[in-house]
């Protein structure tokens, strides 16, 4: 059985709620707050908000995979009432097979472009990511929590403790400009530490990840959201965070709250 | 390894009036090609990108195509495989 909100005659979402689907390869020219514009050219003959995937698709049904986060959180009902929906990314059923395709929603009069998440307070986002790899050394820590992945580096006078974290997937960046992490960082002692996050091409247990794009710091940073810019990396690469200690002389941990792409 | 950025916070890997230099150990071990197609957000610093989004430093990303400058440090990294392979049977060979 689908578990999700199955919409039917054709898709458009009906008078009754608070949204509206259309499908084409040009955005429309007049639309209505809370349109969803799917890139396609495909009519499509349903559409459904899941979290998983439809068990029983059938040609031209698309499927807004919905979280827990969105760019583009719809309110589905009017009239004062409410039930939020979280769009993630759009699948179309074409000829047997799941397409992804671009969609976008039109609100507070402009065009909202959805973001893909990643990681969020705990949702792992597996259909992506394939979930969350710890990679660290001797007294590293990795603990994936409730609602945080959290890194600890401790301070040893005699190595170089290290806490690692990468999406186990290569996911591919071709079709995003900018990685967001929302995440926090203490640092004590000196500036020697290394503490980064962003896209990386390979992550061994005996080194840090190596970077292709990545933001850095040297001090503690307050719970907030910092980016990167992907729009040169195309093809796969792998969602990657570190905090190397430096010996003794400095120390301490990272807690990542969601990471998401657009 | 250091380098220099523009005003625009490319990177290069010669002085040049209008470049501040960095050290940036990124690049340790990386050929010019490789270098020189990236850009460097100090600390503190922020860019804007052509579409308005806003990035503050510290950050390292690629603008040119990551895949050819992974390309150009593959064949970088090769020739100095070759190299001492060369030296090396040269040294033997004595």
């Amino acid at each position: 059985m689908d578990r999700g909100i199955i919409i039917n005659a054709g898709g458009s979402g009906g008078a009754s709620l608070n949204y509206k689907v259309v499908g084409g390869t040009t955005t429309p020219e007049t639309p209505a707050n809370n349109t969803i514009w799917v890139n396609t050219d495909t009519p499509i003959s349903r559409h459904i908000f899941s979290a998983t995937q439809p068990e029983n698709p059938v040609e031209g049904m698309v499927w807004f995979v919905v979280g827990t986060s969105s760019s583009a959180p719809i309110n589905l009902l009017k009239k004062g009432n409410a039930a939020y929906i979280y769009p993630a990314s759009c699948q179309q059923y074409i000829g047997g097979a799941w397409v992804a395709k671009e969609a976008t929603t039109y609100q507070t009069s402009k065009w909202v472009e959805w973001a893909t998440f990643f990681y969020s307070y705990g949702d792992l986002y597996e259909d992506v990511t394939g979930g969350f790899t710890a990679v660290k050394n001797d007294s590293g820590a990795v603990t994936f929590n409730a609602d945080n992945i959290y890194l600890n580096a401790p301070a040893n006078d005699s190595k170089r403790n290290r806490a690692s974290v990468r999406s186990a997937n290569k996911i591919d960046f071709t079709k995003y400009k900018t990685l967001y992490f929302e995440l926090a960082v203490n640092v004590s002692g000196n500036d020697e530490a290394t503490i980064a996050w962003g896209l990386a091409s390979a992550v061994a247990s005996n080194a840090i990840p190596t970077f292709i794009a990545s933001g850095s710091t040297k001090e503690s940073l307050g719970k907030q959201a910092v980016s990167v810019d992907v729009s040169a990396v195309s093809g796969e690469a792998y969602i990657a965070a570190t905090f190397q200690a430096y010996w003794e002389k400095a120390y301490g941990d990272m807690t990542i709250y969601k990471v998401w792409g657009e | 390894m250091t380098i220099y950025i523009d005003s625009d916070f490319k990177c290069y890997i010669t002085a040049a009036e209008g470049r501040r230099a960095f050290e940036v150990s990124h690049f340790d071990g990386k050929c010019s090609a490789f270098t020189e197609g990236y850009r460097y957000i100090p600390a503190g610093e922020m860019w804007t990108r052509s579409d308005g989004v806003q990035f503050t430093g510290e950050m390292l990303s690629p603008w040119k195509d990551y895949n050819i400058l992974a390309a150009f440090q593959a064949q970088y990294e090769a020739m100095l495989t070759e190299a001492a392979a060369a030296y090396e049977s040269g040294v033997n060979s004595i």
